[in-house]
């Protein structure tokens, strides 16, 4: 039983820090896109 | 008399001549925040006098120190001076125990600065420190710690009654 | 029918707003801590003193209104917004000790906006408080999202309303916990990782630009505080502008985008479900609502030639419409700016950006993005129905965790609801203009509110008319609970009186 909670533990854990990074890259992504948009803006005058 | 008609006109005419170049080395005006942003483009790109005191942090970069002045009721601008630009010692930066050195500068103001991604901020070219900062005294009033007492007071008498097993055990 | 009401029930609503209330007393410590830290003698005993008295007025209704019955949806829904009540005068307390609120109302304004995430502020001098307060004031917006959060949360599941299915695991991969206190906990737990990884990063940003170390840390804390409740606050006056950083501005960005989030679905992409964030209607909807009003407020700002490079364009203009958008309030450039530099075209993409708000169960306000979603895909439906041949069967649907069939009853719950803030928005206007304020400026600020954003176009002062402050402090309680808790707190009010007139014709 110890064996199986510590790595529903460590499963758990890689979820929550995999979950992270997805959602701070998500986040970056939007960011990078809306630059784009405002050099394209200024690219397009 | 023709001698002193001489030396008047002479006097006259280098007072009208000397009195415009001395005018020109007067101080730029001394603006507000509320008049620098209200009127931005008027004042974009000119050489502004500004005053404030000098708030908590002074960020010192790469390239030069970044120093937030507070000129008044929830207004403060941000002024930055480049390496180049001779620092005086500040002494005292603002927090609750201390009124922070009244700063005096005069620079270049920018609606939109270039070098700073589009930053409304002045480029100081000279800083002085006009007042010397000091301790605030921010007094202890008596009276609230009277509050204080009598409130906690009270505050374990409910406490006390609220956490005591009831008598009888009387919950309806 | 609706029903009487009893004693019983005031005791139920008295005792768990007295617990709310005595939750809102020990939170005081913290500011008053604070200011113990920093040897800020006279602040740290204004706070004792309204640690005091919170505690003393949250024990007594506690003892007086001690029960045993748990408290029905109904008798929840007046708790939440009553205690919200309380809570908004007991935490107004330090500020007026401090001497910063031009009145006790004012002090009101500010906890009120602090609770509701929103970040307008009348406080005076804000340059000059204390760490205490300052920790205070970021310290509310904090909270006041969490609680807000659990709360929808709590509420979602036992509602019954279409659009709201968002815990029902009735069948379906994921193992959604339906109990209120295992979510409670999850909420709580990804919101303080965050704390710990957001105050780490910001304060870190902080030192490298030249704060002290002591300080930076806490600038880091009030910064990710302010960011991840899409609260809006900052520690002084010129909010961003103070830092002169866009690495601060960037990470800033970056938690108050996820603080705008479902939480449902921070839990959904925490437990493995990663792919959800992109099939998300709430995610998909603010992303093109997003990238809609951006490209707006470019083609204002280019057509009026406000900035001269995209570099500033970007930082500038985006921080500013996307902090609108997620309803965070935080600002780069000067509220007087915004009006006289932006023109009416970028207010007006600003505006609808803050009205459209951020995702449901989440910190943030505004219609909701799962709103949005449902009503286009609602329309998109019904024309679809009109160009089908008569006997096809045409259903629509979304999809939030799981598919979810766009029923009319989904449709209606979110349009009524849409429809709600919208009037809100527009009586908030109309009185801003019957003060005087131009049109532009008083639907903005009057949005700002409603969607319990913050950003300022300049109205709000301490001089403003009291009317309009009032007016706006309805708008920021009424937008933060959506609605329902507030019209059942007076709801029960209404039925308490008409009950006590039974009673006494019936002695």
């Amino acid at each position: 039983m110890d064996e199986r909670a510590r790595m529903k533990r460590m499963a758990s854990l890689r979820h929550g820090l995999l979950g992270m990074l997805t959602e701070v890259a998500f986040a970056g992504g939007l960011i990078g896109v809306a630059f784009l948009i405002s050099w394209l803006f200024f690219a397009g005058r | 008399m023709k001698k002193l008609c001489a030396v008047l006109t002479i006097v006259v005419l280098a007072v009208l001549i000397v009195a415009p170049v001395s005018a020109s080395v007067v101080q730029p005006p001394l603006l507000s925040t509320t008049e620098l942003v209200e009127n931005s483009y008027k004042w974009d790109g000119k050489t502004v006098s500004f005053k404030g005191e000098v708030l908590q942090d002074l960020m010192v970069r790469k390239d030069g120190t970044w120093m937030n002045l507070s000129d008044g009721n929830n207004t403060a601008m941000g002024v930055f001076v480049s390496k180049d630009v001779a620092m005086p010692v500040i002494s005292h930066v603002e927090d609750y125990r201390t009124v922070g050195d009244v700063v005096l500068i005069t620079g270049v103001f920018h609606r939109v600065c270039v070098q700073h991604e589009g930053e409304t901020d002045i480029h100081a070219v000279s800083v002085t420190v006009l007042t010397l900062g000091s301790t605030k005294a921010n007094p202890i009033h008596l009276d609230r710690v009277v509050w204080f007492a009598v409130l906690a007071g009270l505050l374990g008498l409910v406490m006390w009654l609220y956490y005591r097993k009831p008598a009888r055990g009387t919950e309806r | 029918m609706i029903r009487r009401v009893w004693r019983e029930d005031f005791r139920i609503i008295g005792y768990y707003t007295g617990l709310v209330t005595i939750g809102v007393g020990l939170l005081m410590l913290i500011p008053m801590t604070t200011s113990l830290v920093f040897r800020e003698w006279a602040s740290a005993l204004d706070f004792a003193v309204s640690v005091a008295l919170t505690l003393l007025v949250g024990y007594t209704l506690a003892l007086v209104c001690r029960t045993k019955s748990t408290p029905g949806l109904t008798h929840a829904m007046v708790i939440a917004a009553g205690s919200w009540l309380v809570a908004m005068v007991l935490s107004g307390v330090p500020y007026v000790l401090s001497g910063h609120s031009e009145s006790f109302l004012d002090a009101c304004f500010d906890t009120m906006s602090g609770y509701t995430t929103t970040g307008m502020f009348l406080l005076q001098d804000l340059d000059h408080i204390s760490q205490g307060l300052n920790m205070w004031r970021h310290l509310l917006t904090y909270v006041g999202g969490q609680g807000i959060v659990v709360l929808a949360l709590t509420f979602l599941i036992g509602s019954t309303g279409g659009a709201f299915k968002i815990m029902v695991g009735e069948g379906k991969e994921e193992k959604l916990e339906p109990n209120v206190r295992h979510i409670a906990v999850l909420i709580w737990r990804i919101s303080l990782i965050y704390l710990g990884v957001g105050t780490v990063v910001l304060g870190l940003i902080a030192m490298a630009n030249g704060i002290k170390p002591y300080l930076a840390f806490f600038h880091g804390a009030y910064i990710f505080m302010s960011a991840w409740s899409t609260g809006g606050f900052a520690p002084y006056s010129q909010n961003m502008l103070y830092y002169h950083s866009s690495t601060m501005e960037i990470a800033s960005m970056v938690f108050f985008i996820l603080g705008s989030f479902n939480f449902a679905l921070h839990y959904a992409v925490w437990s493995g479900n990663r792919r959800e964030i992109l099939r998300n209607v709430e995610i998909v909807s603010f992303t093109i609502t997003v990238l809609t009003t951006f490209s707006l407020v470019c083609l204002a700002l280019m057509q009026r030639g406000v900035y001269p490079n995209a570099v500033a364009l970007f930082r500038r203009g985006f921080f500013q419409l996307i902090s609108g958008h997620t309803t965070t309030g935080q600002s780069n450039i000067y509220a007087r700016t915004f009006v006289r530099e932006w023109g009416p075209l970028g207010m007006l993409a600003t505006t609808i950006a803050m009205a459209i708000g951020a995702s449901a169960a989440s910190t943030g306000g505004g219609f909701k993005g799962l709103r949005m979603g449902i009503i286009v895909k609602g329309i998109a439906t019904d024309i679809r129905k009109l160009l089908s041949p008569e006997r096809a069967v045409v259903t629509g649907h979304y999809h939030h965790l799981h598919d979810n069939t766009l029923t009319d009853s989904v449709v209606k719950s979110a349009a009524v609801i849409v429809v709600l803030y919208v009037l809100i928005y527009v009586v908030g206007a109309i009185v801003g203009m019957a003060y005087g304020y131009p049109m532009a400026d008083a639907l903005f600020e009057s949005v700002s509110a409603g969607s319990n954003t913050g950003l300022s176009c300049g109205v709000t002062q301490a001089s403003m008319p009291t009317l309009l402050k009032i007016v706006y402090m309805l708008e920021m309680w009424m937008g933060r609970l959506e609605f329902l808790s507030v019209f059942t707190l007076f709801g029960f009010i209404a039925t308490s009186f008409r009950s006590m007139r039974v009673r006494k014709a019936a002695v």
